[in-house]
This record gives structure tokens, sequence and C-alpha cells, in this order.
């Protein structure tokens, strides 16, 4: 194999400059799909249909994102498991919330509606009953005002001249 | 492990399926992140991958399908996936920050990430795999056998391919040399001429 030499190199980087002669119908798509990441799987444990492989390798030569994902998934493979420390582990299991957690959040549009308006309502309340509360208040306050006038009005006119029971 | 499970939005099932496959995950995303000095960022971005999985009522696991591969593959790609995702959100935020290139000290530019060229070959002139077998040898500048390892065939085979692929390409551009009146090659139009009709 001739691979070092100037000519072949030469050769390879000139069909790669044909690419502006045509044009490219899919420029260099990232690998971002479920459909792309479960080919490219296939592809890695050899499950692919010759004209699938033939799909994915003439994609793999012309994307290169896709072929730097394909790569470093393959030296990924190559490498064991490491352990996941404790708490990576605990923090994605509580992605996904409990049960009572998870029929909430089914609640969806509803109970994301019904959360607000509950607390304007206790707000609301609250306002009414200040409101109401210091009415009260202002007209009991009245009332007593009222009647202590009265009442001082009453016992003036009523209490016996001091002066006239001597006089008795 | 049941994956119907996991789908199913079961607590209990996705608390397994996480401690079981969180070791792959990690394993992948530390594998693209350390060697680019991100090694600070794999717990997150790990948890980027378990969002990516549940999200939209677990889309992207659904469409995974044990007849077509294994799941600790379609994790690993996945995983690495996020992970390359990562390094280039990052690299494009330092790129915004940088925008001033007087700014940029020079080691900050000796590690910008290396811009791919796509390759578009004339249709049909190389077969898919050996478009695949030029572009990892000399895009990649990969040897021989380490090609073969990725394609999961011989170097043999490798060779074999590369050599009918110049010998095409040779063919290819005589027949468009001789379209022309004059030879625009730069160095070699009589030397792919010679070696094209050996």
């Amino acid at each position: 194999m001739t691979r070092d030499s100037y000519t072949d190199k030469e050769l390879w980087a000139r069909a790669k400059a044909r690419r502006g002669d045509s044009a490219v119908a899919d420029p260099a798509g990232e690998p971002g799909s479920a459909e792309d990441m479960l080919l490219l799987s296939a592809y890695l444990d050899g499950r692919l249909e010759k004209s699938e492989l033939d799909s994915v390798e003439g994609r793999l030569a012309a994307e290169p994102e896709l072929l730097d994902a394909m790569l470093s998934a393959r030296q990924a493979l190559d490498e064991s498991p490491a352990p996941a420390p404790e708490a990576a582990v605990a923090r994605a299991q509580a992605i996904v919330g409990a049960p009572a957690k998870a029929e909430r959040r089914s609640g969806g549009f509803l109970a994301g509606w019904l959360q607000p308006l509950g607390w304007a309502a206790v707000c609301a309340l609250a306002l009414i009953v200040s409101g109401a509360g210091f009415e009260i208040g202002r007209e009991g306050y009245d009332a007593v005002v009222e009647y202590q006038t009265l009442m001082t009005e009453t016992v003036a006119f009523e209490m016996p001249d001091p002066a006239s029971d001597l006089i008795l | 492990m049941e994956l119907s499970s996991v789908l199913a939005g079961e607590k209990r099932a996705w608390d397994r399926f996480v401690a079981d496959q969180a070791p792959v995950i990690y394993a992948a995303v530390g594998k693209k992140l350390r060697p680019a000095n991100h090694a600070e960022d794999v717990d997150d971005v790990v948890q980027e991958v378990f969002v990516k999985l549940c999200r939209h009522d677990f889309k992207l696991l659904r469409g995974f399908d044990p007849e077509r591969a294994k799941l600790t593959t379609f994790l690993t790609v996945v995983a690495t996936t996020t992970a390359i995702d990562h390094l280039r959100r990052q690299n494009a935020q330092r790129s915004s920050q940088h925008r001033n290139i007087e700014d940029v000290p020079e080691t900050a530019l000796s590690v910008e990430p290396e811009v791919r060229e796509s390759v578009e070959i004339p249709e049909g002139l190389l077969s898919p795999r050996q478009a695949l077998v030029m572009t990892l040898l000399y895009d990649r500048e990969m040897e021989g056998p380490e090609a073969a390892e990725v394609l999961g065939i011989s170097a043999q085979t490798v060779r074999s391919l590369h050599h009918k692929a110049l010998q095409r390409l040779r063919a290819h551009f005589l027949v468009e040399n001789e379209g022309k009146e004059g030879d625009d090659s730069p160095s070699g139009g009589v030397e792919h001429r010679e070696e094209a009709k050996k």
C-alpha cells in the first residue's frame, strides 16, 4: 500500500474538492435522532443487512459528525464499564418521580392551571375577610361612640341637683 | 430488567434501570470528556443522558429495538453523542466569548476543534465502503490495521479496497483531464495517466 505517497493523498483531496461541483442534498447531518442512534448501534453490533450497511457506510464517509460518533462509541465499547458514583446514580433516579408525583404531573394542563387559581382564591378570600373585618370593626366603633355619647347625655339629664337636696 | 416497566413509568423499574446502566453511560461519557479536559462535566452530562432518555415520555428509549442492537451499545451511542454535543456547545460558547481574535490567547487558539470537511465524491465513483476506507486512511490518518478493526474486516481487505478506490479515482480524473484541453493538475497529470494505465 502506498498511502504515504503524495499522489494518493492528492488524489483523495481532489475527489473531496469535487464537493463544490454538485449539490449536497443533506450536508453533514448530526446523529441526534433515535433512528440514527439505533442505526449506529446496529452497525456497531454488526446487525445490518447489506443494503443498510452500504447506506450507513456511505453516510459515515460523507458525514464527519456521524463518523465521530461511531468512532467514539466504538472506543467506549472497548472499555469496561466504570462504576458510577452513588450520588450521580441517586440524582439520575430522582429524574423520574414517585408515583404520586407522576400522577400529579400527569394532570398536565389542568393541574398547571388549577394551582395558580387555588392560590388566587386564597388571596381573594383573605382580602374579603380582612375588608369585612375592617368594616365591621369601623361600624362597631361608631356604634360604641354613639352609644357612649347617648349614655353620657342621659346620665347628665337624670342626675339630681345636689343643691336641691340640701334645700329639702 | 424489563424495559417495558421502565417505559410504563414505574419508579422502581426506572431506579433499577439507572443502577444497572449508569456504569455504561458513565464510562462512555468519561471516555469522551476526560481526554478533552472536561472531567468536571462528566456528572452533569451523565444526568443529561438520563434526562434525554426519559424526556417526552421516554421517546428516545422507545426508539430502541432489542432486535436491532444491544441495549448497552444503544446507550453507549446515546451517551457518546450527548458528550460530543456538550463539547461542541462548550467550544461554541468559548468561541463566542472570544469573538475578537486579538483577545484570544495563542494557547486557546491551538486547542480549537478541528473543522472536518464533508466529503462528496462523484456519485457512484466509489462504493460506500471504499469511500469510508479512504476517509479513515486519509482524513482520520489511521493505519490499515486500525481501519480494518473499525470496519470489522481484515487488513488485507482494507488494502484491496484502498487500491481499488485509488484506481477508480485515477481513472476518473484521467478521463476528466482528457476532456479538457490543457492539464490543470498542479503536479501529477502525467504521473496519474501513467499509473492509471498500469
